[in-house]
C-alpha cells in the first residue's frame, strides 16, 4: 500500500502542506476578531490599572469614563482633542539611526494620550511608551502625575521578553517600584532610568532610578533608552516642561488650555 | 461499555504508564508552567488536545507516507495543531495566554507528542490512537495537577487564585515557600511523585541491567 516511489513522496507532501496551510490560516482568520477583541479590552485594562482606576470585576466601561482620551501632536507638542485634519492615517515617521535611542524604528507623529481627573483636578496623564528590548518591542504606558515629573506607574501590555528575566518586567513587585520615582531633577533633566542591581534607598538619586532585572541586562537597558527617547525634549519630555512653563504653579492643571 | 483494550489504552498512562513519572518524557513544560494551578491547567489541556489530535491524524495517514519522511510529516501535523492551539487560546483565553507565551509554542517540540506519535501511532488505528493519546495527556495532566496544587498552595497561598492561606506580607500567618515558585521545586515534587508510586508499584522500578555477584567467603 506504501509507495516509496519520488512522485508519492511529493504528492504527500504537497497535500500534507495544503492541508496544514488552509486549517492553521483558516483558524488564524477565524479568531481574529476575538483575540482583536481581547488585546483592546487588555490595552484598556492596562490604561486603568497604570492609573491606579481598575477594580476586578467592576464594568469597564463604568472605570473608561473617568479617562479622558486626547491626542497629543508631536509635531506642534500640543493637545487636541480631536485628530487633526492632516493626520488622516499619515502620520508614521522613520526615525534616523541617531534618533532612534529606543530601537523602535518609526513613530506615530499624533498619539493617543489620556487624561485623568478628579474632581475637575486634572491627576495623571498617561502616555503610551515603546522600545525595543532583547527579543521584542514593549508597549505599555507610563503615567504622569500632575507635577509633570512624578511616575505614578509603568506597566506594559505587550512583549516577547524571556519568560523569567526580561519577562519580570511584568512582576507586580517591580512594576511597584516605578510609583513616585521623579523623571526629571530640579534643573529639569531627565534623570529616571533602570540601573544594574539594586537601588541604595540612601543614595541621593534614588528617586531617579529603578532597580534593574537580574539577567536581564538588554531589557532593562531597553527600559531606560525608551525613557531617554519618549521623556526627551522632541516628545513628551518637552511637551511636559512647555505644560510646566504654561501653567502657574509650575503643575499642570492648565491643561486645557490651548486644546484645540 | 468501554471495550476491555480500549480502557486499558486510556487509564494506564495515568499511573502504570505515565509519561511523567515512568516514561519520564515532557518534564521540561513541568517545571515551567506550574507555578499557578490555572496555568497548569491551561497547559494540560493544550498538551492532551494536541495529542491526542495528532495522534488521530498520524494514525489516519500511517499507510500511506513514504517511511522515508515520516518523521516531517509528523512534525508538520503537530505543528500545525499547536499553531492552532495557541490561536484558540489567545483568543479565548487571552490573559492565561499571555502567562503561557511561549509554552504553548513548546509542545512542539514535547517528547511525549512525538513519542506516543512514533511508539503507538504509526501502528495502531486511529480510534486507539486517539484514545491513547487521550491517555497520555491525562497520565501528563495528573502530575502536572498535583505540582500545580502544591506548587501554587504552599508557594503563593492561594488555588485558582483564591487567596487560602493568608501569607504573612498580606497580614496573614503563612509564610510563604518561597523555593516553591522557583523551577527546581517542580523537580522535586515530581522525583517525590515517582518515589510514590514506585513504592507502591514496585513493577515500575527498572530492574539493573547487571547486578555485582556477591563472592562466597572462604572458609
Amino acid at each position: 500500500m506504501r509507495n516509496e516511489s519520488v512522485w508519492n513522496v511529493l504528492l504527500v507532501i504537497v497535500l500534507l502542506c495544503l492541508v496544514c496551510s488552509v486549517v492553521v490560516a483558516s483558524t488564524a482568520v477565524l479568531m481574529r476578531p476575538h483575540y482583536e477583541a481581547n488585546k483592546a479590552d487588555d490595552i484598556s485594562r492596562n490604561i486603568l490599572q497604570v492609573a491606579g482606576l481598575y477594580r476586578e470585576g467592576a464594568d469597564m466601561q463604568d472605570m473608561l469614563r473617568k479617562v479622558d482620551a486626547r491626542f497629543l501632536d508631536l509635531r506642534s507638542q500640543s493637545l487636541l482633542r480631536d485628530l487633526p485634519s492632516d493626520a488622516d492615517g499619515e502620520t508614521k515617521r522613520e526615525l534616523t539611526r541617531d534618533e532612534d535611542i529606543a530601537g523602535i524604528r518609526s513613530i506615530e507623529e499624533v498619539v493617543k494620550v489620556f487624561l485623568v481627573y478628579d474632581n475637575e483636578r486634572l491627576q495623571q496623564i498617561i502616555f503610551p511608551v515603546s522600545g525595543y528590548g532583547l527579543w521584542s518591542t514593549l508597549r505599555g504606558f507610563l503615567s504622569v502625575q500632575a507635577d509633570g515629573a512624578t511616575v505614578r506607574g509603568l506597566q506594559f501590555y505587550e512583549h516577547k521578553e524571556t519568560p523569567g528575566l526580561g519577562g519580570e518586567v511584568d512582576r507586580p513587585a517591580w512594576r511597584k517600584l516605578w510609583s513616585g520615582k521623579r523623571l526629571f531633577d530640579e534643573e529639569n533633566v531627565l534623570r529616571l532610568r533602570v540601573v544594574k542591581g539594586r537601588v541604595r534607598d540612601d543614595d541621593a538619586n534614588a528617586q531617579h532610578q529603578v532597580d534593574g532585572l537580574a539577567g536581564a541586562t538588554l531589557t532593562s537597558r531597553g527600559v531606560s533608552n525608551m525613557l531617554r527617547f519618549w521623556f526627551g525634549d522632541e516628545f513628551y519630555g518637552g511637551f511636559l516642561k512647555k505644560l510646566r512653563e504654561m501653567c502657574p504653579n509650575g503643575d499642570m492643571q492648565c491643561i486645557e488650555e490651548g486644546t484645540g | 461499555m468501554m471495550k476491555r483494550a480500549n480502557k486499558a489504552v486510556l487509564f494506564d498512562p495515568l499511573i502504570n504508564n505515565n509519561p511523567i513519572t515512568l516514561q519520564i518524557l515532557g518534564i521540561c513544560s513541568a517545571l515551567a508552567v506550574t507555578t499557578s494551578l490555572i496555568t497548569a491547567l491551561v497547559m494540560c489541556l493544550a498538551l492532551t488536545s494536541v495529542t491526542a489530535l495528532s495522534n488521530t491524524f498520524i494514525s489516519m495517514t500511517r499507510n500511506h507516507v513514504p517511511v522515508n519522511i515520516r518523521i516531517i510529516v509528523q512534525m508538520t501535523i503537530i505543528a500545525s495543531l499547536v499553531i492552532v492551539v495557541d490561536e484558540v487560546l489567545k483568543a479565548y483565553m487571552y490573559e492565561v495566554s499571555k502567562t503561557l507565551s511561549v509554552f504553548v509554542g513548546l509542545i512542539i517540540t514535547n517528547c511525549i507528542v512525538l513519542g506516543r506519535a512514533e511508539a503507538y501511532a504509526m501502528k495502531n488505528p486511529p480510534g486507539m490512537s486517539f484514545l491513547d493519546g487521550l491517555g497520555n495527556g491525562l497520565g501528563y495532566s495528573l502530575v502536572l495537577i498535583v505540582v500545580g496544587t502544591v506548587r501554587e498552595l504552599f508557594g503563593s497561598g492561594s488555588l485558582l487564585g483564591i487567596q487560602i492561606l493568608q501569607p504573612v506580607a498580606d497580614g496573614g500567618w503563612y509564610q510563604p515557600n518561597g523555593l516553591l515558585l522557583l523551577p527546581p521545586s517542580a523537580f522535586f515534587i515530581i522525583g517525590f511523585m515517582i518515589w510514590v508510586i514506585r513504592v507502591r508499584r514496585p513493577s515500575q522500578v527498572e530492574v539493573p541491567e547487571f547486578k555485582v555477584q556477591a563472592m562466597p567467603t572462604h572458609k
